[in-house]
This record gives structure tokens, sequence and C-alpha cells, in this order.
């Protein structure tokens, strides 16, 4: 382990926390376990080093002034909830509070608003899990968002949730933590935009979002990232899932100096279902590391990963996905697949699919493959007068395109083939369509 | 049009083709006939530019360029295409993404803007109703789960697509039962211009009842050992290759 220095002590002696308080604890247990070093196997291939110096924000204020930024257009009808390092901001958001049965506000408006709900379910998800960064959240967390759907409530509405880096001040540290509760037969749609406004600036971060989904509720989260050069960030979802709930998370991740992501789905009652699909695309130097781990802790319970990944340059990636059946969850079925291409001869895929059983009625089944791209198909394309180097990317987009077709939003998935398509510089086919639209009468 | 003069290529060390001629016209059809690993197919994607081949010697000369020193999808803008024996499958891309793809590649090389969309959809209907193709197909993944026969009619659509000068047709009618062998030369028939030619490969003399040709290659030994008309495929169908092996070793 790498020990945490003073800066993050005297930061969090700035913050005055009482003895007893949640967050001392955190930080106590923080402070014992050490910022993790790549002995520790689930950090492995990830280099941690860079958080050792850093220091984590305590005043939480938002910079007065942000640069012109947009939003992406994917959607006309929404709840847009923005944070700014980590804090939200409530002069950049435009959101009903209270409507259709879902409540939406700041971390800290909540804690006095709904004070019951709050305190039964925050940091509950990390109680059996031990993990630095989700510690390190709580006891540095910044005044984040919170969503409550109350019972049988149906959002109309997508939130979406813009967060925005800008301007942190040097080797400064954003701990951002959100609260999502949705109570029994609620749907809920959420839509995770981050984006860097510093183009050429660090920008680090702490992203902690813990996620209750109860009985027979339903949770889609739509996640597009698409990271500055420089960012660095550690991003933990932590999800509880009640019998009979659903929850289907589609990520996307393009670029960044260091992203990690590490999902962990909690399915505690009989017939939950719960879908990750990832692409990550990396160039350069870039590094992803997707951690996925899904235990299946009740007995017929479904579970499907779908991830793929696309590397360039001398970038890096790892992917852990990792399924665990607990004893007496009979009747699991289990699915896990990590696809990925190499298009050069220096990028690294560490790829590893995991299955822990501890029943013995279950079908699970894992597969990881990585490959360059299928020649024949290049010269396929080739005698239809596609250049190579289009060609390529034209299969690379298709091979992203399993993952964005199974996105269920309209607006959303035309909204990332469209990026997809930018990001591969296949931009000039502007009238690209996606695979089903086909031809209209 | 085409002009193969003494071509010689291997693979891996090994010569398949070994010293071949072959001109082809504008209007022209010519078959190519002969057993099985004689190098008909090296042939076909050698002309298509497909790597992994040596060029030993001889040239290819394609409307007065030489083939040899462009890459296979500056061939293809040239006006060469190839009908594959296996199509590919590309998961993901749609047979009209594909096309559109293809289509306006070669208009951004010639300068033009690309096509607009009503224009190309009016020609993908057009096209589609040449080989009796559904528009299901269009809109699902290249050539995915797609059976034999409607891999072969989705060649011979892009063919009709994109319009080249000379068409290679590699073993289109293997594995095509008869109402898709009609399909596939009705569109070929179609298509026939006296300014386009076609080189088609095949082992089976049915095929060549249906799309009449010129002349009748047999190719043996890497090499073009026989030439005649479409009364050379006749005799081929009822007497086999041996009466061809004996008269060269003689």
């Amino acid at each position: 382990m790498i020990a945490v220095e003073n800066n993050y002590t005297e930061a969090f002696e700035r913050l005055n926390k009482a003895e007893n308080s949640l967050e001392t604890q955190a930080f106590n247990r923080f402070q014992k376990m050490g910022i993790p070093d790549r002995k520790s196997e689930v950090y492995r291939y990830s280099n941690l080093k860079h958080f050792k110096n850093l220091t984590p924000a305590t005043d939480g204020s938002i910079p007065h002034k942000l640069p012109k930024y947009f939003t992406h257009e994917y959607l006309a009808d929404k709840h847009l909830l923005v944070t700014v390092n980590g804090t939200f901001a409530e002069n950049l958001s435009s959101y009903s509070e209270d409507e259709d049965g879902i409540h939406i506000s700041c971390m800290c408006d909540a804690r006095k608003e709904f004070r019951d709900i709050v305190e039964s379910h925050y940091n509950e998800t990390s109680k059996d899990y031990p993990d630095a960064f989700s510690e390190m959240n709580t006891a540095f967390a910044q005044c984040g968002i919170f969503i409550y759907a109350t019972k049988n409530a149906q959002a109309k509405k997508p939130i979406v949730m813009l967060h925005l880096g800008y301007n942190q001040q040097k080797d400064s540290l954003t701990c951002q933590r959100n609260l999502i509760v949705l109570e029994q037969n609620s749907e809920v749609e959420i839509i995770e935009d981050y984006l860097n406004l510093d183009e050429e600036e660090a920008f680090n971060i702490n992203h902690f979002s813990e996620y209750f989904v109860e009985q027979d509720a339903r949770l889609k989260v739509n996640i597009y990232q698409e990271e500055s050069k420089q960012v660095h960030f550690i991003g933990n979802k932590f999800f509880e899932l009640s019998k009979g709930s659903n929850i289907k998370i589609t990520t996307l991740n393009f670029k960044g100096e260091f992203v990690r992501n590490n999902f962990r789905v909690n399915l505690n009652g009989e017939h939950g279902e719960a879908t990750i699909n990832g692409v990550f695309i990396n160039e350069d130097k870039d590094h992803t590391d997707s951690r996925i781990l899904i235990k299946h802790n009740a007995p017929h319970c479904e579970s499907f990963q779908t991830f793929k990944g696309i590397l360039d340059g001398e970038s890096t990636a790892v992917f852990n996905g990792k399924v665990y059946v607990a004893e007496g969850a009979q009747k699991t079925n289990a699915f896990q697949s990590n696809k990925n291409i190499l298009l050069s001869e220096n990028a690294v895929i560490n790829t590893k699919p995991e299955l822990e059983i501890y029943a013995d009625d279950v079908k699970c089944s894992h597969g990881a493959t990585c490959g360059q791209l299928d020649e024949n198909a290049i010269f396929y394309a080739q005698t239809r007068g596609i250049p190579r180097e289009k060609a390529k990317k034209l299969i690379v987009f298709a091979f992203a395109q399993e993952v964005v077709q199974a996105i269920d939003n309209e607006a959303f998935k035309n909204f990332m083939e469209r990026r997809l398509v930018h990001n591969l510089g296949l931009a000039e086919y502007s009238t690209f369509d996606s695979v089903q639209s086909g031809i209209k009468e | 049009m085409l002009k193969i003069e003494n071509l010689k290529a291997s693979i891996e060390n090994k010569e398949i083709l070994k010293g071949l001629n072959l001109e082809v016209k504008p209007g022209e059809i010519h078959a190519i006939m002969g057993p099985n690993g004689t190098g008909k197919s090296t042939l076909a994607n050698v002309i298509t530019g497909r790597d992994s081949y040596e060029i030993g010697e001889g040239s290819i000369s394609f409307m007065g360029e030489d083939l040899l020193e462009m890459a296979p999808d500056e061939r293809a803008r040239l006006g060469v295409f190839l009908a594959f024996q296996y199509p590919v499958e590309i998961p993901g891309v749609s047979t009209t993404n594909f096309m559109k793809a293809a289509i306006n590649e070669r208009r951004r090389h010639l300068g033009e803007e690309p096509m607009k969309a009503g224009d190309f959809l009016k020609m993908m209907k057009e096209k589609m109703k040449l080989v009796d193709i559904d528009q299901k197909f269009m809109s699902r993944s290249l050539n995915e789960g797609f059976s034999g026969g409607e891999k072969k009619r989705n060649e011979i659509f892009q063919m009709a697509m994109l319009e080249p000068k000379l068409a290679i047709l590699d073993e289109t009618d293997s594995g095509l039962d008869i109402d898709a062998l009609k399909i596939v030369s009705n569109g070929v028939n179609q298509l026939r211009t006296k300014d386009n030619a076609f080189i088609i490969i095949t082992h089976y003399q049915r095929l060549l009842d249906y799309i009449i040709p010129d002349f009748v290659h047999v190719m043996y030994d890497g090499r073009i050992v026989k030439s005649g008309d479409k009364e050379l495929a006749k005799k081929l169908e009822a007497k086999g290759y041996d009466w061809i092996k004996e008269e060269l070793a003689v």
C-alpha cells in the first residue's frame, strides 16, 4: 500500500468532523488501508501513485465564471443536473424538484428534507466492500446529487447529470458523491455525461454513486465519458438490487490518461436482473480500467455483461469482470463477454473474466478475446472502393455498434453513434445510419 | 480493357500462377474453368490486389494503367469488381451503409459531392429488384446470417450498385440452387453492356447455360492452356479435364 500522507490528513482536519461521525470513521479506515499499490489484485494493472500527492478539495466552491460549454443536444425534454468540480450547481441546472413522484435535490438539502431516506441508505453499499477510494470519498464527500423515486413513481423525462470539471486547483482532488434511491416499482432513467472544460489542464476526481433499486423497480443508466487528455478519474458505482428489480447500464468511454470505472452490483432478491454493457476506445497513452463485480446473492437472478475494447497507439486497458454466485443462489443465469481489438502493436489489454460459484444449479458463461482487425473484411471493403484506413474504421465502428445498438433510448443511441462516427473520423459519411434504420418508404 | 501478360505469382514461396496471359475487351464475357487448385481464385485475388501474393514477373494493365501498382481500393474505384466466392460477414455494418460508403468514396475521389439520400435510395431499390433481394436484407448486418444464396445475390446487388467496368465472379454459382442461379444470371445479363466486361470463374457448365460466354478458357497448373468458345465448356462438362491433361502431356 501507499501510505496516506499529510496532504490528506491536514485536509481532513480542515473539515472539523466530529470524532464519531461517519466521515471520521471512513477517514480512519482509508488511512489504515492506504492507497492501493499494484500488489493489490483489484488494482494490479493500474498505477495509483498519482493520487499520493493530491489534496482533496474541502471548500466545495464553484468557479464563478465558466467558459462557454454546450450540453449535448441528445434530449430536448429532460431534467438537467449540473455539477462543477463535484459540487451540485443549482444555477446551471434546470429541473423540477418534485415531479411525477421523483424528488431531486443536492445532497446537503436531502440530508435535511429526506433525512430518513438518506440515513438509511447513505454509505450502506460500501459496508461489505472495503475500498480505499470509496472510504476516501465518504470522508471528503462534497455536496453532490440526490435522486429519490417514491413508490410507483415513473419519471417521464430522463435525468441528465452533467459533470463538469473546470479550473481545479493544481494537485487538487474532487470527491463527488451521489445517492439514488428507487422505491418499489418506480422507474428512472439517468444519463451521465462527463465533461472537462479545461482541455489542457489536469483534472482529478474520485466519483462515487450509490444506487438502491428496490422491489420491482427499474433503473437505466447511460454513461458517456469522453475525457480530456490529463484526467485522472476513479469512479465507483455500487448498486443494491431487491427482488424483481432491474438495471441496465451502458457505459461509453473515450480517452483519458487514467480512467478507472468500478461497478459493483448486488442481486439481493429473487428474479433481479442486471445488464452492464460497455465500450472503451483508447489512443495514445490513454489508460482505461473497467472492473465489474456482480454478486448473485439470491436465486433466479440474471446478469449480462458485454464489454468491447478498442485500443490504438500505446494505450492500455484493463477489463476485470467477475460473477460471484453465492451459496443457495440456484438457477442463476450469468453471461459475460469481453472482446477487444488492438489496432497497434504497442497497445496492451489485460483482460480477466472470472467466475466464482458456490451453487450447483447455475448457468454461467464467460469469455474474452483480443485480436487484430479481420484482414479479410478489410480487403472485402477495399474491393468496393473503400480505402484501407477507412475500411478499418468502418469495421471498428461496427465492432462497437453491438453495444451502442443495445441502448434503448433512441435519442441517446443516435447521439452515441454520432460520437463514435466523430471519434473514428467517419464524419464525412454524415448520413451514416444505424444498422436498424434501413430504407424508409 | 484488361491485359495480363506472362503473370507469375506465388504465395509463401509456392508459385501458383506460372506465366498467365489473358486479354479482355469491352463487351466480352470470359469464362475461366479448370480443376481445383490450378490458380483460378489466385488470379481473381491478384487482379483485385489481395496482398500475401508475391508477383514474380509479368504485368496487368487495366484501361491503360498498371494495376499492380495500385491498392485494392484504387483498383475498385477504377472499375474492377470482385464477387467473392465466400462473401465476408461484417457484423454491425448494414448493406445500405456499406454501399453508401463505397459509392461516396468513389465520388469523393472524383471530386463530387456525396450522393443525395433520395437518389441513393432510388438507386438501391432499382438494383434490389434486379436480383430480387428483399429490403429487409439492406438494413441487416452485411452478410451476417445470410444463407449462401442470399450472400451471392448480395454480391451481384453490390456489383449492380457499383457499375464496374470489369467484374470478376469467383465461383458465384457454387452452392446455388437453380432458382438462385437464374436470378444471379439474370442480374449479370441485365448489367451487360457493350462497355463492360466479365470474367466468370466456375467449375460447372450449367452457369454458362444462362450467361453465354464469348470465350471459355481452361486453366491448368497456373496457366491458361486452352481457349475456345462456349462449345469448349460443353465438352469439358461431358468429358472432364483428363483429355486436356493428355493433350498437354503429348
